[in-house]
């Protein structure tokens, strides 16, 4: 049976770049329109380009937050990518303290003043996950200078960057986020969401 | 460890990709969905689109190059620059599958505002300032692009990059653009400003690129044309100049290996 894979489009995002990239391994995907187009959805994607508290606002003002709630507590597979990972967290001091969806029990903070974290850097997996083991030491693509830190039993894998780690994989039940851009990560992001779709 | 990269530049004029000399001479080389979709087989680190007739012609963003690109579902990030200058055209090239922008003419005074909206909504990670520069008697003067003329607000843009709205910024050798191995190194050795540099203009050669990649300051190299007509050209300069700060060579796989789930 075909997985069914609905991305939302909550204002800044960038699901045209990820409704390619599920369309590259052979998997159709809708954006989301209504609500029964995310009821239908083996796996639910939270994409993120942005910062964190308009895309909070814009998720509040659409009541996104309610159709994620839904989702998850059915049982089914979210996916938060980069700002859609963090956004899954208790909340983030960008541009001031705002609270997250409060999936994940950690908090968004800035890697550093003047600091971004861009480009291509690699995931050391620091606990075993079936999906995530064929990513390990593997090089994905980052573009972002807020992070979880790399403390609590959800995280996965850690990256480093110059003197600090923070968390790139985390997981919690049904509910995953990555702070790296598979979709933008040629061989290897195309991969890592193969095995998710082939997990569903 | 955080990879420096190598990014691969398209110049696009009225809608097609071309050759550029210094901004001032442009030969056609074909389109540039095809150009960006050899780019991402070759597996460049970042494409960077930048239209260079939207913003003088007040044009908008490229929308028909932005969504010919998106057509060709490519898996390597996408910049794009060239007519961004409100918050909603930053917000429409992003929803076209870029994950970043380069703002050009909108760095002046009048429009301080709008860029500090865009960072605001968008953060200071998806922008690039560029910034075409010149030597001049061993100082930087920062040009502004639309007339060629030296730019007057080199303190608001020295300020401006301090503000943190911007996370790496362009430098582009514009006297040397478009001249292989002329990049003018002295240009990333005094300029002074608190973001990474991706360096433009000139570069073609493995020496240059090592060379280049070596200052600290500079997270990038963004190659044009030099990229383009040489198959494979990345995996040489990847493989040559033997940088462990370098991705290493990859051949892509057979596309489409995937079976439908």
């Amino acid at each position: 049976m075909k997985k069914r894979v609905s991305i939302i489009d909550y204002g800044s995002g960038n699901w045209r770049s990820i409704q390619n990239s599920f369309k590259r391994i052979g998997c159709s995907c809708k954006v989301y329109r209504d609500e029964r187009s995310v009821l239908e959805s083996d796996l639910l994607v939270l994409p993120g380009v942005g910062a964190f508290k308009p895309a909070m606002k814009s998720i509040k003002e659409k009541r996104i937050d309610k159709i994620i709630f839904n989702h998850v507590e059915n049982g089914k597979t979210l996916l938060g990518i980069c700002l859609g990972m963090q956004l899954l967290g208790i909340s983030s001091s960008e541009n001031g303290e705002t609270r997250g969806l409060g999936l994940i029990n950690s908090k968004v903070t800035s890697i550093g003043d003047q600091e971004w974290h861009i480009g291509w850097n690699t995931i050391e997996l620091i606990k075993k996950d079936k999906l995530f083991i064929s990513s390990n030491n593997k090089d994905y693509y980052f573009n972002h200078s807020y992070a979880y830190q790399d403390d609590g039993d959800h995280v996965l894998s850690i990256t480093k960057f110059k003197d600090i780690e923070f968390a790139s994989i985390i997981r919690s039940k049904n509910v995953i986020g990555v702070q790296f851009h598979p979709e933008k990560s040629q061989d290897s992001g195309d991969s890592l969401l193969h095995s998710i779709i082939e997990s569903l | 460890m955080l990879k420096k990269r190598i990014i691969g530049v398209i110049t696009v004029l009225d809608g097609w990709a071309v050759q550029s000399i210094g901004y001032k001479k442009y030969l056609p080389i074909g389109r540039p969905n095809i150009i960006a979709e050899n780019l991402d087989r070759w597996g460049v680190d970042e494409i960077l689109i930048i239209c260079i007739d939207r913003t003088i012609n007040k044009a908008g963003p490229d929308k028909e190059t932005l969504n010919s690109l998106s057509y060709k579902s490519l898996s390597t990030p996408i910049c794009y620059g060239g007519g961004i200058s409100t918050l909603r055209d930053a917000v429409s090239v992003i929803n076209n599958g870029v994950e970043r922008l380069l703002l050009d003419s909108i760095i002046e005074k009048n429009s301080i505002d709008e860029i500090f909206k865009i960072s605001e909504k968008l953060g200071s990670q998806s922008l690039i300032a560029s910034l075409p520069t010149k030597l001049n008697s061993g100082k930087i003067d920062f040009i502004n692009y639309k007339n060629i003329y030296k730019n007057k607000d080199e303190k608001m843009i020295l300020n401006l990059l301090k503000s943190s709205v911007f996370s790496e910024a362009l430098i582009i050798d514009l006297e040397n653009e478009g001249i292989p191995q002329s990049f003018n190194k002295e240009l990333i050795e005094k300029i002074n400003i608190p973001i990474p540099i991706i360096a433009f203009g000139g570069i073609s050669d493995d020496y240059q690129v090592k060379d280049i990649l070596k200052n600290k300051n500079v997270s990038a190299v963004a190659i044009g044309n030099f990229l383009n007509y040489k198959e494979h050209a990345v995996q040489k300069i990847r493989d040559n100049t033997k940088l462990n700060f370098l991705r290493k060579s990859k051949y892509r796989k057979i596309l489409n290996r995937y079976k439908s789930s």
